[in-house]
């Protein structure tokens, strides 16, 4: 449980930390390191370097962007629970901010080390497939953009650092539900959705693999009405192996839990819409 | 668990915020013992819940504020006339959380369900499964 040997380094800008991060073996990038800094104390996490991005202004700042809302990637989790801009145009991800570890976690962890933490079932991801996000990259090759969706299934590319999320705005017409692991606080289950004029959009996690967008409910309950029964025949009509068991609790259950959870999410979201 | 109330006899007290805490915390525990807590072994008979990522307990935002109030019966066999503080309160919790969900199913045949009481256990007994 005691750190392994690595360098560290504070860089001046974001061009000198994608040089570090390209030219060094072992090279990871540090923002809040709610999810990095206990990794390398386990031996989940290997690093030879830490670039610490911390205070880097660039990757601050919540604001208008061309048809939705920016994020900066170095936005803490409670900026982001409690940003007015965030509450009134995506609601799930405020939601979804607020739902992750405690008090600490949120003062300190970040929005890009939410989304980037693989191998963690985190909120964050879920909302933002949800809610159509594309996710800002920085590297080698200059600036990039990428579906949450795709972000979640591969992570961040080597030598490249998330700066922001450019999320579409909702109208509040969204939500997000979970349960928590009573032990962790990470998701046994957690469901995002966003009701669009194309229908719903729909992802879970922690009941799978990992933050996945549910095309075949999202097909099922087009045009409505999401009622509960509704809700929960769409996803006894998924493939039983999408869901995974956990520590005590068994795929048929997550599998209903996904279903009551986006239940609840579409009601709310129907309601402040 | 949105309240709970107990009512203890310590016989006579001597600090009673040292009581109220100790009371307080035999109450989580019990709450616990019901809920979350449970050593888990895998197929090896190797402990799994070794850990607190592992082990859920409750924490001070599981639970709601206590309705405490007591009975004072001093003890003849000590001059200060005092009783214990420090366990009484843990016995009735579990008792009272697992009669009050297998009560709430009832009109479903529910008799019995181990501890602690997971929300899949729950679902499985509401489904009529028989454990």
């Amino acid at each position: 449980m005691i750190l392994t040997e690595f360098d560290y380094v504070r860089p001046v800008g974001l061009d000198e930390a994608l040089t570090l991060l390209s030219g060094t073996p072992g090279a990871r990038v540090l923002a809040g390191g709610q999810s990095l800094l206990p990794d390398l104390r386990t031996g989940a996490e290997n690093a030879r370097l830490l670039v610490d991005v911390r205070h880097l202004e660039e990757l601050r700042g919540i604001g208008r962007g061309p048809d939705g809302i920016r994020i900066g990637a170095l936005t803490t989790l409670a900026e982001l629970s409690g940003h007015a801009l965030v509450l009134a145009e995506a609601p799930e991800l405020a939601a979804a901010a607020r739902a992750n570890g405690d008090p600490q976690v949120r003062n300190l962890g970040t929005v890009g080390g939410n989304l980037a933490a693989d191998g963690r079932a985190t909120d964050l991801p879920v909302a933002a497939i949800a809610a159509d996000t594309r996710v800002e990259l920085a590297g080698p090759g200059g600036r990039s953009t990428v579906a949450a969706e795709e972000f979640a299934a591969s992570g961040a590319p080597a030598g490249t650092v998330v700066t922001a999320l450019l999320v579409p705005a909702a109208g509040r017409a969204a939500a997000f539900e979970k349960t928590a692991d009573r032990a962790t606080r990470y998701p046994v289950c957690a469901t995002a959705v966003r009701i669009t004029p194309g229908g719903p959009r729909i992802a879970v996690t922690g009941a799978t693999p990992r933050a996945l967008r549910l095309r075949g409910v999202e097909d099922r309950l087009r045009g409505g009405p999401y009622t509960t029964d509704a809700v929960l025949a769409a996803f006894r009509a998924e493939p039983r192996e999408l869901f995974v068991p956990g520590r005590g609790t068994s795929a048929e259950y997550l599998g209903h839990l996904a279903g009551v959870l986006t239940a609840r999410a579409l009601a709310r979201a129907q309601a402040l819409a | 668990m949105v309240a709970y109330t107990a009512v203890d006899d310590a016989g006579n007290i001597g600090n009673p915020k040292v009581v109220l805490g100790q009371i307080e915390g035999s109450i989580v525990h019990g709450l616990g013992q019901a809920l979350m807590e449970a050593a888990e072994y895998d197929e090896n008979g190797l402990l799994i819940s070794s850990d607190l990522s592992h082990y859920a307990l409750p924490r001070a935002a599981d639970v709601p504020f206590f309705a405490l109030d007591k009975t004072v019966t001093p003890t003849p066999h000590n001059p200060l006339g005092a009783k214990g503080a420090g366990e009484i309160a843990t016995v009735p919790p579990a008792a009272a959380v697992v009669n009050a969900v297998v009560d709430a199913l009832s009109d479903l045949g529910v008799q019995h369900i181990d501890m602690p009481l997971t929300p899949e256990k729950v679902w499985r007994r509401l489904r009529g499964e028989a454990r």
